[in-house]
């Protein structure tokens, strides 16, 4: 398992599991995510990559679906960015998402402007987070197996 | 459909399809399946129409798919991938954590529904391995469960599936068809309300056993009774049993009126073989009687052998009717008057009919002659008058009319002609008119005990003979079984009783090879044709009469012999002599009948004179062969 740098049950050993205990928090939960990813660091930094270049992307047919009154518009792509924020441990993020999904779905387009704003900031804390996350020092030392 | 671990043993790798429009989502799951020993080729799409496209063209054991595409969203991209995806696993990867669409989803068919974000690579690979492994089951379940409906469905018999109380929780088209009424009458009805008891009695015995077989009544929805054959096997399911059921009701009815006629054919058959026994005691009585008749010197004794010969006449008449019963009576077409066949079994139709049912006798001897033998023809009547008497169980009037008819005032369809018509009402319930074109089949009958052979009987001699039958019945009103013959000449009683020939002389001086076993007939056979004139040689048995043969050496004329001998047949005897005594004569005597001439394999032409016969008919056959083989100017 060539791209398996860390045990993937979440056990992180050194400075990197100091560093992401401090990363957790309400926002974000780096230690579910490295189990998601089965301890596979490259596989950790392709998406964030692709979160990286995919979240601008998907808050702006949020916004164009809320300024165009496309309730259904809004609500398919919030979902979409609602289901990248699940898989990377972001639950706050997810929060806000699902709030706005919600609205979309009700019809509630009025508070949405709030909740794409609110969604923003949450989409680029998390970002943050990761890339501070894949950026700890001795991150991927570790390889334990994995389910067959 | 592979299952996980069949796919490992063949060392095959499985095949993935991912529908997911999120790359995000997309990148995670394909680096979670990447490098896993079993995970083989990952296509991966975006869009719904895409993932159809992949789905017909491609093999794929297992399909991730993300619920809410740019083409399709929720529950209906579900629907749509499951129509296409045949044995292909469904796992459904959603950002909804949505309890009634999970659930929906699942009971509709996909295997798995995982939110995203609460599954990590463990949790994936497991809901893989059981979603194979699952849908492999499925897949099974379903192939052996369109087997099972297909059977059910499609069968010809009757299945049933009921609960512990007997009551129809299922039933195939067969069962409607069989109750006489429909699927959806029959769900909720119970057994007992359709089985005779013996049925029920029968279940409680067996609802002991696990599968069992019995016959039993069942009482259909028109009130018919069927008879069926049941084979059962209980608790198919807990508190499911299934029952399947076989109409036999014609199987039944054939089989018990094959027993019948194997019991008539039994019957007949004895009824012939005592006519053959009678037959030779009554020759020899006629035998003797005749020769003191011969001998008397006096009036009264030459009156004693006559009432001797008459009795044995009224006698033979009674072996004959036996012989007819049994089938066993020569073919002989004369030119015959029906009056006088009619008058001669009066007697018999008398006591056949017994004292509760009165006899009209309505017969023309003048309405004509026909063509026919009068063993079949007596048949054919007392046939008639035997179903008629059995149609009118508590006595009534049996009418037997005579006459001539022209075919134009009769209704049936009749070729054109004179006919003379036999008829025998009866005042009996009719035929119901749905049997009307039954009747006359072989085996059919509506009665208990019959055999289905009287009417067809009748039928088969009647057309053999160039007639027809018809019936005419009404409800309650009786029947007319009423038989065409074609008219052969008018009915003028020189026609009938002059002899076709003129009486020949009985007298002769050649010598005739008499075989008998019947001793005490051959003597008084022997007897009377010596005082002919001729030389007689006797013997018993077929070696015999080959020694007796051989040892004269003289011309033999006639070889007379009875067809069944000790110690080999007469087909064999005859066709020694004839190889050592080309020229010889046969006469072939027997009381038996000609099925027996035939069954030895003697053609028609052969001379046959069935017993009992008059030795005066002995001498005037004799004389009529030789005559015809040695012309006496040659001898």
């Amino acid at each position: 398992m060539a791209a398996r740098n860390q045990g993937h049950n979440g056990e992180m050993a050194g400075a990197s599991l100091d560093i992401w205990e401090r990363l957790r928090s309400e926002r974000f939960d780096p230690v579910a995510l490295w189990r998601t990813v089965g301890g596979d660091m490259d596989l950790l930094r392709q998406l964030v990559r692709l979160f990286a270049d995919e979240y601008p992307v998907m808050l702006k047919k949020i916004a164009t679906a809320a300024g165009s009154q496309d309730s259904d518009g809004l609500r398919k792509a919030t979902h979409k960015l609602k289901g990248s924020l699940l898989q990377l441990a972001a639950p706050a993020a997810v929060a806000v998402a699902a709030e706005l999904e919600n609205c979309a779905a009700l019809n509630r387009l009025s508070e949405a402007a709030t909740l794409i704003t609110k969604l923003r900031a949450e989409a680029d804390s998390v970002l943050q987070l990761l890339q501070a996350m894949i950026s700890a020092p001795e991150a991927g030392v570790e390889d334990t197996t994995e389910e067959k | 459909m592979a299952t996980y671990s069949s796919a490992r043993e063949q060392g095959r790798t499985l095949r993935f399809l991912l529908v997911e429009d999120n790359s995000v989502d997309a990148c995670l799951v394909l680096g979670l399946l990447k490098n896993h020993p079993q995970y083989g080729e990952c296509r991966h799409v975006a869009t719904l129409e895409r993932g159809l496209a992949e789905l017909s063209g491609s093999e794929i054991d297992v399909v991730l798919l993300d619920l809410n595409l740019s083409d399709s969203s929720g529950y209906s991209t579900f629907d749509r991938v499951r129509r296409a995806a045949g044995s292909a696993a469904i796992l459904v990867l959603s950002g909804s954590d949505d309890e009634e669409l999970a659930g929906r989803t699942v009971r509709e068919g996909a295997q798995d529904y995982l939110v995203k974000g609460s599954f990590d690579g463990k949790l994936l690979h497991r809901a893989i391995r059981y979603a194979v492994e699952r849908k492999a089951s499925e897949e099974a379940l379903r192939k052996s469960e369109a087997t099972a409906r297909a059977i059910f469905e499609n069968a010809l018999d009757a299945i049933v599936i009921f609960d512990d109380d007997g009551t129809f929780l299922e039933a195939n088209e067969a069962a409607a068809l069989l109750f006489g009424t429909s699927r959806a009458e029959l769900i909720g009805k119970r057994l007992r309300d359709l089985c005779s008891d013996e049925f029920e009695t029968e279940r409680g015995r067996t609802r002991l056993f696990p599968v069992g077989r019995g016959k039993f009544t069942l009482r259909c929805a028109d009130g018919k009774e069927r008879i069926v054959d049941y084979c059962f096997s209980s608790d198919i399911l807990p508190g499911r049993h299934l029952g399947v059921m076989r109409d036999i009701t014609e199987q039944q009815k054939l089989e018990d009126q094959l027993r019948q006629s194997q019991k008539m054919e039994a019957v007949g058959r004895l009824a012939g073989s005592v006519a053959h026994d009678f037959n030779n005691i009554l020759g020899v009585i006629n035998g003797y009687a005749e020769l003191i008749e011969l001998h008397a010197h006096d009036d009264i004794l030459r009156s004693k052998a006559a009432r001797i010969l008459s009795a044995t006449t009224k006698a033979s008449s009674l072996t004959k009717q036996l012989l007819a019963f049994g089938r066993k009576q020569v073919v002989a077409p004369v030119l015959l008057n029906l009056a006088d066949v009619i008058s001669d079994l009066s007697s018999m139709i008398s006591c056949l009919v017994g004292a509760d049912t009165q006899i009209v006798m309505l017969t023309r001897k003048t309405s004509g002659l026909v063509f026919a033998d009068q063993g079949q023809m007596e048949q054919v009547l007392l046939n008639l008058v035997t179903n008629a008497h059995e149609a009118m169980p508590a006595g009534g009037t049996l009418t037997i009319t005579l006459d001539r008819i022209d075919s134009q005032s009769v209704a049936a369809e009749i070729p054109p002609g004179d006919y003379v018509r036999l008829s025998v009402q009866d005042t009996g319930a009719g035929v119901d008119p749905e049997i009307q074109s039954r009747i006359f089949d072989p085996f059919f009958t509506t009665k208990p005990t019959g055999s289905g052979l009287g009417l067809s009987t009748v039928f088969g001699i009647v057309k053999q003979v160039g007639g027809y039958v018809s019936v005419d019945s009404q409800a309650e009103q009786g029947s007319v079984f009423s038989v065409y013959l074609p008219l052969a000449a008018e009915a003028v009683a020189s026609q009938v009783s002059a002899p076709q020939t003129e009486q020949p002389s009985l007298s002769g001086e050649e010598t005739i090879l008499l075989v008998d076993d019947e001793e005490e007939l051959s003597n008084a056979a022997a007897e009377y044709l010596r005082q002919c004139g001729y030389n007689v040689l006797k013997a018993r048995a077929a070696n015999e009469a080959i020694e007796v043969s051989r040892s004269f050496n003289d011309r033999i004329a006639l070889l007379v012999t009875d067809i069944v001998l000790p110690g080999g047949s007469g087909r064999g005897l005859v066709d020694h002599i004839q190889k050592e005594r080309p020229e010889i004569g046969v006469l072939l005597i027997s009381g038996y009948a000609d099925d027996m001439v035939r069954e030895n394999g003697f053609g028609e032409t052969t001379s046959f004179l069935q017993k009992p016969f008059s030795l005066q008919s002995l001498g005037v056959k004799i004389r009529t062969i030789l005559d015809e083989t040695w012309p006496r100017v040659s001898r």
